[in-house]
């Protein structure tokens, strides 16, 4: 790496987090080995809030919210403290097992709830929280009920038995920092990405070859292992067990530490518990002792509290801080890499071929009996009035839409069952509206669009062993950047972009994912003249790059200026396909489309 | 004729003795206050929380205790209360038990509220050799005593009461019973005490039907007790709980004999119920029949001593039996601490003088609390036997004892 | 038969009560984007101040409502956007709010035992105080996303909670119901409680209805709720109806309350589960319509009375493992729309 990147790495997010991480750890030190030891306990109390809290954190970034985080902790520490003390499995067994257990429930619960939208979900967990909670009271005779399952052996690592609250307190925050820290880098990374794309724009991911079901299954289970982990650790830690700490109430808690610190960032999730902790423990010291007021009081007082600070900052405390936090930076690589499109499809054959089609929407008959085809090599505008049908011709194109009757081969098959698949078939496509992941900054996005080429998940992500693949990628994003000019704006949030710039962003986005075939949903609305040229010079350059183009436009100068053929569209039907010339003489279009 | 400037002097010799007397006596009487050994008492109650019915009961006879005792300077010995609320989490107990030993600096901890609370602080107490007094209901806290040496507790086991009210039912002839309790560890503990009452009393347990504190339907449990072949139906609950299952069974054409846990030997469970609850059976502490039991029992003037002071402090007629269970606790380790108070030195050894307090504490004998007489020892860490249970009937929207 | 009977009638009353919760959450949820984990806490305190107004003592919930409306009418009078003209007419009508609040804890008071008094003093104390709530906590921060207006409303439970139980102790009060007794249908026992609960139930779901689809204020709640901006843009106050949406609901958990009361008994923790089995039927139901939200409303307290009887230890178990199929099939059928861009 060349002297420019280690300087940007000593300023960014990754680095910062491992500082940060590393910080934590050695305050936690410092509090376990010189607080007295009613703080120890409070230190491990905080801290596996904040293991649980960091995982309803990673579901939140993905757009799902759980309240039952403290069932799946009841799982785990049932599991273990029932295996350790009744079946006299040797405790640290007992852990794995419990943390399985949870990452288990995890997934079944996390595979049944997967499809639900909005609020269902939310829902769903609270209903399997509170059906957990009541199984354990029901079931007494296995997990002690309501008065408690006790007597559960300490932890022993080998020979070293944790009966000592300091060094317990030392191994949580050792687990909390090394995953905050990780989650924190998690962030910026491949599998980071797209899950902060399953919240924003799900779809959009698909395009790009994001799974999004097994993506949000996957973050659901690391959610319910974390929270497993932290329960089991609290079985052996605490040496007793009840349902009360584990009920709705506990799962609330945990999202209030989630939200409370900070729901953008697994650190927001450290710094909730922590100040939660910290408040009620002054509140208890001033309200309770010096006032003599009693412990409703401390509610009203931290609901109080709970309240102003949403109020002023809806992003929680962190984001009250995010400032001080770096921002995330690649450097520009020093050679430039070539984007070459993806060899798919056979020599000679149709890149696209539409026959027949037709797509009813209830009694709305929106095509009927539309051909054409895009060959390699060509740029293909589609044009029509408004309504004519273009956006489903797209949609159906790409397989999102099925069509009611006739067929589609795309790269010579059918579109794929999966839109995730779309992107291995070497086609990308851009939509009508922006969608962008507005947060993340404009190279970030562009990258997003690589998320098909890698590999590395969320344990490479997590850990840093995913640094060639990210150096690939974002070189990768940067020529992207550079083909359309947008290179100097590389590091501004998305969201500042004007619609022109963020429609080339969308381009090059899809550019990096190499298609062979590109689908341009009206990328020229909004942009001024002068950037209209450098479109078509864009899409002339991606032809003799070895790309085709399938454009929808609305400005007649430009796609009789870039397009090999033109297909016209009016009410659902063809209307007819030919050059750009014979298409603007052609009397049939100039009466629908192009005004007498 | 005294001149100005002598009359200054006098005054100022006045005042100057009057000065230096005045610190004599305060440097003497703090002298004399720092020599007194101090009593520290931790109560780790749940004020907040589902138990909170429970734990504000506790409270108020807690800073009764506090305004009546800490103030106190003709004891040998002064006392210092600290109180605490672990919001009905276990989780919460064990720290501030911690913070109480460590930080306070306590000889005794009174906690906890709930079973699952005072289960979960014994491996805390023992390890800090403290002495622990539990207000929870289930025996298991204090049994086996050699397992829990510094653990005691102050309200009489659910097993005394039932041993009573079952074989009362066996004198009425009472064969076949239904048990309608809570789900919590209350409940929980209540049916498997009855479990074991029931099989050596010779009492066959038909129907188990449960509910939950804060539901507010009991029907569909009332009918199927209602439809068992059953002589007699026990609650196990605290209102309003209690009252709510009672009526449910009431409306739903139940119209055998309805028995009562020692949950619903509260005021509240009358006040709520008014005509409903005419006739139910009820085992009760002897606080609620303080007035009616027989001027020889020993508890009787400990009783009218404590419902006056509570009645006084916090209205007539309010005081219950919660408030009984905390007030014994305290009471108790006042008692233990006087045996030995003598024996503390000025600069203390607290970790002798806590396993002192507990030894003082199994050398209870005969003491009449709010709950019961007392017999502590090494293998008895209740200390309570029959004479702590008594039986009622509602009569007339009171408490009316039927036996003793 | 009677067993099916009584457990029929049992769910149905359930039923309604929860219907009357589901409602309140429908209305507040579809204005305002707002999950009021609270809403079970309004339940809570109408029935305390309507027992303790019952009682005789003057209704402090009143007068802290008062208080509160008196501190906002003067931060909206002072604003200096408005003409005098407008001035006046906010301080004419908050005075008259005021004034309102105040007479009928008052009038309460001074005739103890008197139902209807009771009934109306706390009504109004309730739904005044629901307006309050979400000009605190939800008009300050219009962009909020729902998550954090959850927590908010977290919050607001957390206060709400303690107030009551600063306000009116730990212990419960008994309540007497509107209609003494009951009779007997067949094999079963109907107490006339019961029956008001269904009626009153029904009388205000009806009354929603109509007040949503007939009526012009309603139109615009509505039209609130599908576009916010776009009401704006139309003329419509958005603020008002938020806080006319809040009030609705507020006033909807009081009634419930109320109904609920003499069954209960009122006590400071009665409003949290019924409000979760309000929030449960709502969703279920569908948190959007008014009218399927009664089908989930009757199911979940039929469900909740048929395993109670089954196997009462893991009734709960069994209600709130219900809910997941349900759910599976409202999402194929119809899925919600998804918040959160």
């Amino acid at each position: 790496m060349s002297g420019s990147d280690a300087g940007s790495f000593r300023r960014s997010p990754a680095a910062a987090s491992v500082i940060l991480a590393a910080l934590i750890f050695a305050i936690a030190c410092a509090i376990s080995a010189l607080a007295p030891q009613y703080d120890v306990t409070l230190l491990v109390t905080v801290g596996l809030s904040a293991l649980a809290a960091m995982g309803l954190t990673l579901l939140l970034i993905s757009g799902q919210v759980s309240l039952g985080q403290a069932a799946f902790m009841a799982i785990g520490a049932y599991t273990s403290a029932i295996l350790a003390r009744d079946h006299g499995m040797p405790t640290l067994l007992a852990l794995f097992a419990g943390v399985a257990a949870s990452a288990i429930g995890g997934a079944v619960v996390g595979a049944v709830t997967l499809r639900l939208k909005g609020h269902f979900l939310p829902l769903a967990t609270l209903a399997i929280g509170i059906a957990i909670s009541a199984a354990i009271v029901a079931a007494g005779s296995i997990t002690g009920g309501a008065s408690g399952l006790g007597q559960i052996p300490p932890l022993a690592i080998g020979p070293l038995v944790l009966t000592d609250d300091r060094v317990f307190a030392v191994l949580v925050w050792l687990m909390v920092a090394v995953l905050a820290g990780g989650l924190s880098r998690l962030l910026h990374t491949r599998t980071g990405r797209a899950i902060a794309a399953l919240k924003s724009d799900s779809e959009m991911a698909e395009i790009f070859g994001v799974d999004a079901m097994r993506l949000r299954l996957m973050v659901f289970v690391m959610a319910a292992t974390l929270a497993g982990l932290a329960g089991s650790l609290y079985a052996f830690y605490f040496k007793f067990l009840s349902p009360a700490p584990f009920g709705l109430t506990a799962s609330v808690n945990l999202l209030i530490a989630s939200i409370f610190g900070g729901m953008g960032h697994p650190f927001g999730a450290v710094l909730g518990a922590t100040a939660i902790s910290v408040l009620e423990t002054a509140l208890q010291n001033t309200v309770a002792r010096m006032f003599g007021l009693s412990g409703h009081v401390e509610m009203i007082v931290f609901g109080l509290v709970l309240i102003g600070v949403l109020l002023r900052w809806p992003g929680g405390i962190w984001s009250a801080l995010e400032r001080f936090w770096p921002k995330f930076t690649v450097a520009q690589p020093a050679r430039h890499i070539e984007l070459t499109p993806s060899k798919r499809g056979a020599e000679g054959e149709n890149l696209l071929s539409v026959s027949q089609i037709g797509k009813n929407f209830g009694g709305l008959q929106a095509l009927q009996g539309v051909s054409f085809a895009v060959g390699a090599d060509e740029i293909v505008g589609l044009i029509g009035p408004n309504g004519a049908g273009k956006s489903t011709t797209f949609n159906i194109a790409t397989g999102l839409v099925a069509p009611s009757k006739g067929t589609v081969l795309l790269m010579g098959e059918p579109p794929p069952a999966r839109v995730s698949d779309l992107v291995d078939r070497g086609v990308s496509r851009t939509f009508q509206h922006v969608r962008v992941l507005p947060e993340r900054t404009v190279l970030e996005n562009v990258a997003f669009g690589a998320y098909a080429q890698g590999r590395s998940g969320m344990v490479f992500g997590m850990f840093g062993f995913d640094r060639v693949e990210e150096a690939a990628t974002f070189a990768k994003a940067w020529r992207a950047l550079q083909i359309v000019e947008l290179d100097g704006l590389a590091h501004e949030p998305a969201s500042r972009l004007a619609m022109g710039q963020a429609r080339l962003l969308e381009v090059a986005r899809a550019l990096v994912s190499r298609p062979r075939l590109l689908l341009l949903d009206e990328p020229a609305a909004g942009l001024r003249t002068g950037e209209k040229l450098k479109l078509v010079t864009l899409l002339h350059r991606l032809k003799r790059g070895g790309m085709s183009v399938l454009l929808v436009e609305h400005d007649m100068d430009l796609v009789m200026n870039c397009v090999d053929r033109i297909v016209v569209l009016d009410r659902g039907q063809g209307l007819m396909t030919g050059l750009p010339d014979e298409v603007r003489a052609d009397e049939r279009v100039i009466a629908a489309y192009l005004g007498a | 004729m005294i001149t100005i400037r002598e009359r200054a002097s006098i005054a100022t010799n006045v005042f100057g003795c009057l000065a230096a007397g005045a610190i004599a006596l305060s440097c003497s009487s703090s002298l004399v206050a720092q020599e007194k050994p101090e009593l520290r008492i931790a109560a780790i109650i749940s004020v907040t929380g589902p138990a909170s019915a429970l734990g504000a009961p506790e409270r108020n006879a807690v800073e009764l205790f506090d305004k009546n005792w800490s103030g106190r300077t003709d004891l040998p010995f002064r006392v210092r209360v600290v109180s605490y609320d672990d919001g009905s989490d276990p989780t919460k107990a064990v720290s501030l038990t911690r913070k109480a030993i460590e930080e306070d600096r306590a000889h005794v901890v009174v906690c906890c509220t709930t079973t699952p609370g005072s289960l979960a602080i014994i491996d805390t107490v023992n390890a800090a050799k403290v002495t622990m007094i539990s207000m929870a209901s289930s025996a298991a806290i204090v049994e086996p005593a050699s397992a829990r040496p510094f653990t005691f507790k102050t309200p009489t086991s659910d097993k005394l009461m039932l041993q009573r009210t079952l074989n009362y039912m066996k004198r009425q002839g009472l064969k076949k019973i239904g048990f309608f309790g809570l789900e919590d560890s209350y409940g929980e503990n209540g049916l498997k005490e009855l479990q074991n009452v029931a099989k050596d009393t010779g009492i066959e347990l038909v129907s188990t039907e449960r509910f939950a504190r804060q539901d507010t339907n009991f029907t569909p449990q009332a009918l199927r007790l209602r439809q068992a072949p059953l002589d007699a139906v026990y609650i196990h609950a605290i209102p309003p709980s209690a009252n709510l299952a009672h009526e449910a069974l009431k409306r739903v054409g139940y119209v055998g004999p309805i028995y009562h846990g020692a949950g619903s030997s509260i005021l509240s469970f009358v006040d709520i119920g008014k005509a409903n609850v005419e006739g139910a059976i009820v085992g009760v502490g002897a606080l609620n029949v303080y007035d009616q039991i027989s001027k020889e029992n020993p508890l009787r003037p400990v009783l009218s001593e404590f419902a006056s002071l509570y009645d006084a402090a916090y209205g007539k007629g309010k005081v219950d039996l919660f408030a009984g269970q905390s007030w014994d606790a305290m009471m108790l380790a006042v008692n233990a601490y006087k045996g030995i108070a003598g024996a503390v030195s000025k600069n203390e050894d607290l970790a002798a003088t806590r396993i002192a307090i507990k030894d003082a504490m199994e050398r209870t004998r005969e003491w009449p609390g709010v709950n019961g007489v007392f017999n502590l020892g090494s293998t008895d860490h209740l200390g309570l036997d029959k004479r702590s249970t008594f039986l009622s009937q509602i009569k007339g929207g009171r408490f009316v004892l039927i036996e003793e | 038969m009677d067993t099916l009977l009584f457990l029929l009638v049992d769910g149905v009353t359930n039923g309604a009560v929860y219907g009357l919760v589901a409602l309140s959450l429908i209305v507040v949820y579809t204005v305002t984007r707002v999950v009021n984990i609270a809403q079970g806490e309004y339940i809570t305190l109408g029935a305390l101040s309507f027992a303790s107004a019952l009682a005789g003592s003057f209704n402090l919930l009143s007068a802290l409502v008062a208080a509160g409306l008196a501190l906002f009418a003067l931060r909206d009078v002072i604003d200096r956007r408005l003409g005098k003209a407008a001035k006046l007419r906010v301080l004419l009508l908050r005075t008259g709010w005021i004034l309102g609040v105040l007479a009928t804890g008052l009038a309460a008071s001074l005739s103890p035992g008197s139902y209807w008094f009771s009934v109306m003093a706390s009504l109004v104390a309730t739904a005044s105080l629901g307006c309050l709530v979400y000009r605190l906590t939800v008009e300050p921060v219009p962009g909020a996303s729902p998550i954090v207006l959850l927590i908010v409303s977290v919050g607001v439970y957390l206060v709400m909670h303690g107030t009551a139980v600063m306000i009116w102790g730990a212990e419960p009060r008994s309540v007497p119901p509107v209609v003494d007794g009951g009779f007997v249908l067949g094999p079963i026992y109907l107490t006339y409680q019961s029956l008001w609960i269904c009626a009153f139930a029904l009388a205000a779901m009806i009354a929603l209805y109509l007040f949503s689809e007939r009526t012009l204020v309603g139109q615009a709640l509505q039209a609130t709720a599908v576009n916010r901006v776009g009401a704006q843009l139309c003329g419509i106050p958005v603020r008002t109806a938020g806080q006319l949406s809040f009030a609705i609901g507020a006033g909807f958990s009081a009634l419930s309350g109320l109904l609920l009361a003499p069954l209960v008994t009122a006590n400071y923790d009665m409003g949290f589960p019924i409000g979760l089995k309000g929030f449960v039927a709502a969703a279920l139901g569908g948190i959007m319509e008014y009218p399927t939200a009664l089908i989930g409303v009757m199911l979940v307290g039929l469900t909740e009375s048929f395993s109670a009887y089954q196997l009462s230890a893991f009734r709960d178990v069994v209600v709130f493992l219900m809910v997941i199929p349900i759910l599976l099939w409202r999402n194929a059928v119809r899925p919600p729309e998804s918040h959160g861009h």
